[in-house]
């Protein structure tokens, strides 16, 4: 069990974003977290990445409590996430974004800051490598020195999973990566994800929309609805699940 | 017990007036996040504007105060105009280096114009002392307190009860939203700079019947407001004016029992201790942001 | 980056030749003075440039090392060589206490309380007369022994080179700051705080690390500043010496390396120029922060790209 959410509920000024959720991702999958807006999705993410802490519950991973770590914590865990709106540096390039990724690789010893040493340069070299075969990998080498700020909608979702990959997450939490993509960048868009499994990201978590996506890339799925876990099973369990299809379309009349 | 009490009446005084000095400055970070840098310099124009009307032109009082509360708005709103709009989409930190630049600006300009003497606004009241109990307070000061009070109270309906407060409470709330209902955002906060600005010089000119105008004054003006404002919370009303009164007394306690040459430290020490306790200031209800 | 370091480097080998050629007691004088205001400049644009908040309190590490460097001399009679580091590690430790404080807030309160803190220092300065003299100040704090022994162009000349030098240490502190793993994360937290903190950047951590380096750095200049001017008073922590660190990085554009040292040239020649009217000069130096503001917010210096970060081929 890599992750595991037991019993996290929040609430905020009396209104429970969430309410008693509980759930777990194993190392291998790909487990997609969906359901209406405002059904607590991103709440659960903020919760188990560090950003809010949960007014019940606890999360774990590896077997060992980390609920209410903050995030730079949980990133060093190997937890690493991207936002609903696209977060990137916009005034850097697309490299300069991905290299500030890698931050846990680099040194922050104010010794080796100050006074760099061969040792240094070789990490500072080998930082630059990886940020540049990673930027490969999602498929924005052509836009290596652009400025963020000039970027498409599709090439942001990307950046942003680029710079997730340079913190060498073990478990990559997405939030929307496939918002606002068309249906060919969506496609695109899985099948980084896909590639994703097997290098040293042992699984996935993600929030989407996108149904089309969500079914062809995870593993399971976990449906919320106001705040509450509706319903948790295989793809094809929960594309026939009333209560889901009720919370998606509405009761028949 | 006697020191006591009249320690404490002049810190009341005193606090009445850091917390109409503070009004304005809390008022527009409260509504429009702008942190006005340049409200000690708007504080000390007032006062030498009450001072040229009331020793220079020969006006009554109550006349000059007029003068100067509708003057320095147009000026706030002038100034809300052509600069604050310019840099109100960037950081915070952009519109904090505007009034930064300003305020260096006018305490310059001011010092060039009225040079170092300091200047006092003719008071209709005189100096003779009032008793209340064992308690003694000039006549002058009694005016300009209850003057204050009159304008906190006023700024208060505006606020609450009017439907320009009204507007103004729902441009800070939702910008987007209350442009959407029809109300004219610029002109709101053009109005809401103008009314800080006009609360400041008011204040200056109040305070300079009883203390004095000099164009030196500002910085301290200013940190003293930022002082009352960080205790109170940035925004609250009610923070302001306790706020005011907390450091009015504290402010007199200590320069009473201890010493009055590090009186002005001990409202620094008194924001420290708030930082480290209480951040938000007393009144400001901040929960917790996802 | 290219491009700053060469011109950094062109005004340094500029800035060794000069004196040679100007061997005048007044430039040699605006000469120290433009050394010691990049030293500054430089170590505000760490903080507003690099990690983005304002610590319009900045003056009171330069104060503290300026007292420092006084104190330790006059009383224990250290050399120059121990005061001015001694100068800087104070200073470093006053950052470390004020910053553990007041970086806990963002935007607007850690403006006012950075302000707070140096208003505290420039009352206690004025009031405990023990230690400081008061208003009177410290006075006769000594020139180094070598330079004392010189006419006063030489010594003007030698202040001269150790301000360059240690203006050239600072602007390569700053250098290696920028392009390094530290100096990244602190320009992740400016552009984003949220990713950064996704990616591992623990955000107060960063900002403190940077804040106590500038502090450091405002701490050398403070003690080198009390051995050339010979005296020491509260004014060091005087507002008005804030305002030109903040008009010489905004002037010269804030986010560069080669920014504040352009700003620093420009606005001591201004400030010299207009030496006789104080209040004219700041009036105007007060319009030209909200032009600037305004008009040019990158400052003079904004077309350079801002760092450039290494690339491999």
């Amino acid at each position: 069990m890599m992750l595991d959410v037991v019993a996290i509920s929040k609430n905020f000024d009396g209104v429970a974003a969430v309410s008693d959720v509980s759930f777990a991702v194993q190392s291998g999958e790909i487990v997609a977290l969906i359901g209406p807006n405002g059904a607590g999705k991103t709440t659960c993410f903020n919760i188990v990445t560090g950003y809010i802490k949960p007014s019940a519950g606890r999360v774990f991973l590896d077997g060992t409590e980390v609920t209410g770590r903050p995030p730079h914590v949980m990133a060093r865990l190997g937890v690493v996430r991207t936002f609903q709106k696209t977060s990137i540096f916009k005034n850097l390039s697309v490299f300069e974004n991905v290299l500030v990724g890698h931050h846990l690789q680099g040194t922050t010893s104010i010794w080796r800051t100050f006074l760099p040493g061969k040792t240094e340069r070789e990490s500072e070299r080998q930082l630059g490598e990886s940020a540049h075969a990673i930027v490969e990998l999602v498929g924005l080498g052509h836009r290596m020195d652009t400025d963020a700020a000039s970027l498409s909608c599709g090439e942001l979702r990307l950046l942003e999973v680029a710079i997730a990959l340079g913190a060498k997450p073990r478990l990559l939490l997405l939030d929307e990566p496939a918002a606002g993509l068309n249906t060919q960048e969506a496609v695109q868009l899985a099948g980084v994800l896909r590639r994703l499994l097997g290098t040293n990201i042992q699984a996935l978590l993600m929030v989407e929309h996108n149904m089309s996506m969500v079914m062809s890339v995870s593993h399971r799925i976990v449906v919320m609805n106001c705040g509450k876990k509706l319903a948790e099973g295989p793809p094809e369990q929960i594309r026939a699940h009333p209560q889901v299809i009720e919370a998606y379309l509405g009761k028949a009349a | 017990m006697d020191l006591l009490l009249q320690l404490l009446a002049n810190g009341l005084v005193n606090g009445t007036f850091y917390a109409l000095s503070a009004l304005g400055l809390t008022l527009v970070f409260g509504l429009m996040r702008v942190v006005n840098f340049a409200h000690g310099e708007m504080y000390v124009i007032g006062g030498l504007l009450g001072w040229a009307l009331t020793g220079v032109v020969g006006l009554d009082f109550f006349t000059s105060l007029a003068v100067v509360v509708f003057g320095m708005g147009v000026a706030g709103w002038l100034i809300d105009r052509v600069l604050v709009s310019r840099v109100r989409d960037q950081d915070e930190e952009v519109g904090l280096l505007l009034m930064i630049g300003l305020s260096i600006f006018l305490a310059n300009s001011a010092l060039l114009v009225f040079g170092t003497t300091p200047r006092r606004v003719l008071s209709p009241f005189p100096t003779k002392p009032f008793f209340l109990g064992p308690v003694v307070v000039t006549q002058s000061r009694l005016f300009v307190v209850a003057l204050c009070a009159a304008l906190i109270v006023a700024a208060h309906l505006l606020i609450q009860k009017t439907a320009l407060g009204q507007a103004m409470r729902a441009t800070f709330q939702d910008a987007m939203a209350a442009r959407l209902a029809g109300i004219r955002t610029e002109g709101i906060y053009g109005f809401t700079f103008g009314l800080g600005t006009a609360l400041a010089g008011a204040a200056g000119t109040l305070l300079g019947s009883i203390y004095v105008a000099e164009p030196t004054n500002g910085g301290l003006i200013s940190l003293k407001a930022f002082v009352v404002v960080i205790l109170g919370g940035l925004g609250s009303f009610a923070g302001a004016i306790t706020g005011g009164l907390i450091l009015g007394v504290t402010e007199a306690l200590w320069g009473g029992f201890v010493s009055t040459n590090s009186v002005d430290a001990i409202g620094f020490a008194l924001v420290i201790v708030m930082l480290l306790v209480r951040p938000y200031g007393l009144f400001s209800k901040r929960g917790e942001r996802p | 980056m290219r491009l700053q370091r060469n011109l950094i480097l062109a005004a340094f080998a500029l800035g060794v030749v000069l004196p040679l050629l100007l061997r005048d007691e007044y430039l040699m004088h605006i000469g120290v003075l433009i050394m010691f205001s990049i030293m500054l400049a430089t170590s505000f644009n760490l903080i507003v440039g690099y990690v983005g908040e304002f610590p319009l309190g900045q003056t009171a590490f330069f104060g503290i090392g300026a007292y420092t460097a006084a104190l330790l001399s006059l009383k224990f009679g250290a050399p120059a060589y121990v005061t001015i580091p001694a100068g800087g590690i104070l200073g470093g430790v006053f950052g470390l206490l004020i910053g553990s404080i007041t970086l806990r807030l963002r935007g607007p309160f850690f403006v006012i309380v950075t302000l707070c803190f140096a208003e505290v220092l420039q009352l206690i300065a004025n009031n405990w007369i023990a230690l400081t003299n008061g208003p009177m100040g410290l006075s006769g704090v000594p020139k180094p022994q070598w330079i004392e022994s010189q006419d006063v162009l030489g010594q003007k000349t030698s202040f001269y080179y150790i301000g360059l030098l240690m203006a050239a240490v600072t602007l390569h502190l700053a250098y290696r700051f920028v392009n390094s793993n530290v100096g990244r994360a602190a320009i992740a937290m400016r552009e984003n705080r949220l990713v950064a903190q996704s990616v591992g950047i623990w955000p107060f951590y960063f900002g403190l690390l940077t804040f106590i380096i500038a502090a450091i750095l405002c701490g050398f200049a403070g003690a080198f500043y009390a051995h050339y001017i010979s005296f020491v008073g509260p004014e060091v922590f005087d507002f008005s010496v804030m305002a030109s660190m903040i008009i010489m990085v905004l002037v010269g554009g804030k986010g560069t390396l080669i920014g504040p040292v352009f700003g620093a040239i420009l606005v001591v020649l201004l400030e010299e120029y207009l030496r006789d009217f104080k209040e004219l000069r700041l009036s105007i130096f007060g319009l030209v922060v909200v032009a600037i503001v305004i008009f040019l917010p990158r400052g003079l210096m904004g077309f350079v790209r801002r760092q450039k970060l290494y690339k491999p081929k």
